[in-house]
């Protein structure tokens, strides 16, 4: 039972966007997805949540191809905060984070999504700002809010099968210390039996939270593993273009990422 | 150290409020319902034949078997139910469905401005109604007692001929992209307005005056008939529309993210277009272009509830239906020939949503 994804490719035109890719997002860990920009980490996103069909290969939802899901059975168990959400209509945040419970029995209605919704909203310190409408927001609590939606959706488990939530640059709007906020939930909604695949651009933010480290480049896959075996300086420089030196800080987990030399334009 | 450690420092906040949810916004049922009321009464009671209010619950009470002494004239009694009260049946209904259709579609669209006539529904309406209008003559001996149902009818076809065009035009690739579907729908309803100038090249003058107050819209003249085949599809399209009501919220967010909350988004899509050019195309074809009520309706009650549409869209219906019999009343009373019901709404609602815009924005 997992997020299996079976050499995918996305062709547009006569160009290959991605792939092939194949690997296996399991119940409990969080998988980072690094890679230059281009390099195809939203498209492998949108292809693995079933969003974007894939020209070649398949993804399997806990075995189940996408297609052979109901789509509400399919939403308590799958859950995405996109790039960017354009919601212009004035919601309040609770209200937002409650539409998150629509897939479920109560859709939206009961105590326990009630419930669902306020600890979502606590989850990502919104909470104290429940009653302000969405549009009233600024970037990165409107990135929140979203986020606690998508936290709300995924509150509890379904009977059967493991819940799989995927992230598309879940702290690009965030400040430093939501930044780790954001991720110690998401690494915590993984220790509780879920799975977590987030774009993330911060190496050391993927190095500190991640289990394992996908390094995405051209569309194809170059390094899949633990951040220690991923963060070396000679793939951070192939694939990025900037020579960096990677260290270890005594009071911090995982290796650390500090750039030394002047960046290319492109590798 | 983790990082719920340093869990952000904030200023402190006012005690913990009530969080604000559908359930702590205004509660609208009692002032609509009662706008609906005062609306239906003011039309049966106004009008060159007088049936005072009072008068007309007495004998409402009277008829059902209570002794009130209110009893209406004969007089009375034949204008109110063969020509009020078909009318003011009409009015609610088609107001009820031009409102929701609204607010549907700009959730649909996720914008505040779209309006059933953007998706090419009213044109083709129009289109079809003054292409029976210039061939009147030529059809009405073979129609014999349909006659009467010729022009809504082919003002009918036009909506849906129209509306499942734009959408033919708006699919690409099995999706429905909404860009898409409206620039189809200008070009839809640019084609049929082409099309009603060149066939008013050839109408008569009575006719040219029949397309013109048509194209104004106006309630005048409806019979219990045109009701009774008016009201299969915009009960119907009512019903649906006011259905999908919990599912429109999810539009809001976005199709992606509606997708991820389990919506059939295509589905559901292609099935709203078709409802709301149904109800619209119903509406349009019995009563002519009636502009504003899907715009201001919606737009109105959402400052004033929300977005949330489980409330928006019974609210819409209940005030579109008030606005419209509203509008009619007034088209029928103000001046002593009968004005167009279309410009009256725009008259009402112009400075309203002017205003509105000036003020909050609509969303």
């Amino acid at each position: 039972m997992s997020l299996e994804v079976r050499g995918i490719e996305v062709w547009r035109g006569r160009g290959r966007a991605l792939g092939p890719v194949s690997l296996e997002l399991r119940p409990g860990e969080v998988l980072a997805v690094v890679g230059p920009n281009g390099a195809g980490k939203s498209t492998l996103l949108s292809a693995v949540c079933g969003e974007l069909p894939c020209s070649v290969g398949e993804v399997l939802l806990d075995g189940r191809p996408f297609e052979k899901w109901p789509h509400r059975e399919r939403a308590l168990r799958l859950g995405v905060l996109p790039q960017e959400s354009s919601l212009g209509f004035g919601f309040t945040v609770l209200e937002v984070a409650l539409l998150g419970r629509s897939p479920h029995v109560s859709r939206g209605d009961g105590a326990a999504d009630q419930e669902a919704a306020l600890g979502a909203l606590d989850a990502v310190d919104m909470r104290h700002l429940a009653s302000r409408p969405y549009t009233a927001l600024s970037g990165g609590e409107r990135q929140r809010t979203q986020l606690a939606r998508v936290l709300a959706q995924l509150w509890d488990a379904p009977a059967h099968g493991h819940r799989y939530l995927l992230l598309d640059e879940p702290t690009s709007s965030l400040d430093l210390a939501h930044q780790h906020l954001v991720l110690e939930k998401a690494t915590r909604f993984a220790r509780e039996g879920g799975a977590v695949m987030a774009v993330l651009h911060d190496l050391n933010l993927a190095a500190r939270y991640a289990d394992r480290i996908a390094v995405l480049a051209a569309g194809r896959l170059v390094e899949l593993a633990a951040p220690a075996q991923v963060l070396r300086a000679d793939l951070i420089a192939q694939v990025f273009g900037l020579q960096v030196e990677v260290v270890e800080w005594p009071s911090v987990p995982g290796p650390f990422v500090i750039p030394s030399g002047r960046a290319s334009a492109s590798p | 150290m983790s990082a719920s450690d340093v869990a952000p420092v904030r200023a402190a906040y006012p005690s913990q409020e009530q969080p604000r949810t559908a359930g702590t916004r205004p509660r609208p049922w009692g002032v609509l319902a009662a706008l609906v009321v005062v609306a239906v009464v003011t039309a049966l009671s106004a009008g060159s034949v007088r049936v005072p209010p009072l008068a007309l619950l007495g004998s409402v009470l009277e008829s059902l078997g209570w002794e009130t002494g209110h009893r209406l004239e004969p007089m009375q009694e034949a204008v109110l139910l063969s020509i009020r009260l078909p009318r003011v049946v009409l009015g609610l209904m088609v107001g009820a469905v031009l409102a929701t259709s609204g607010a549907a579609l700009q959730a649909l669209f996720r914008n505040p401005l779209v309006e059933p006539g953007l998706l090419g529904t009213s044109s083709g309406a129009a289109l079809g109604a003054v292409a029976a209008i210039v061939l009147d003559v030529a059809l009405s001996s073979r129609l014999g007692p349909f006659r009467l149902l010729a022009v809504p009818g082919a003002a009918f076809l036009g909506a849906l001929g129209a509306t499942l065009l734009a959408q033919r035009l708006g699919t690409g690739g099995g999706r429905t992209e909404t860009a898409r579907i409206l620039l189809a729908g200008v070009a839809v309803s640019a084609g049929a307005s082409a099309g009603i100038g060149l066939l008013m090249q050839v109408a008569t003058d009575a006719q040219l005056r029949s397309i013109t107050f048509w194209t104004w819209g106006s309630l005048g003249g409806t019979s219990w008939q045109v009701v009774g085949v008016a009201a299969v599809p915009l009960v119907v399209a009512l019903g649906l529309l006011l259905r999908n009501a919990r599912v429109l919220n999810l539009l809001l967010l976005g199709e992606r993210e509606a997708w991820h909350l389990g919506v059939d988004v295509e589905k559901l899509k292609r099935q709203l277009v078709l409802v709301a050019a149904l109800g619209v195309g119903a509406a349009v074809s019995v009563t002519g272009m009636i502009g504003f009520v899907g715009l201001l309706v919606p737009a109105l009650l959402r400052l004033a509830l929300g977005p949330d549409h489980r409330r928006l869209m019974g609210a819409a219906a209940l005030l579109g239906a008030a606005l419209l019999v509203t509008a009619d009343t007034l088209a029928r009373t103000l001046a002593t020939s009968e004005m167009p019901v279309g410009a009256l709404t725009s008259v009402l609602g112009v400075p309203v949503f002017i205003s509105l815009l000036a003020r909050r924005g609509l969303t």
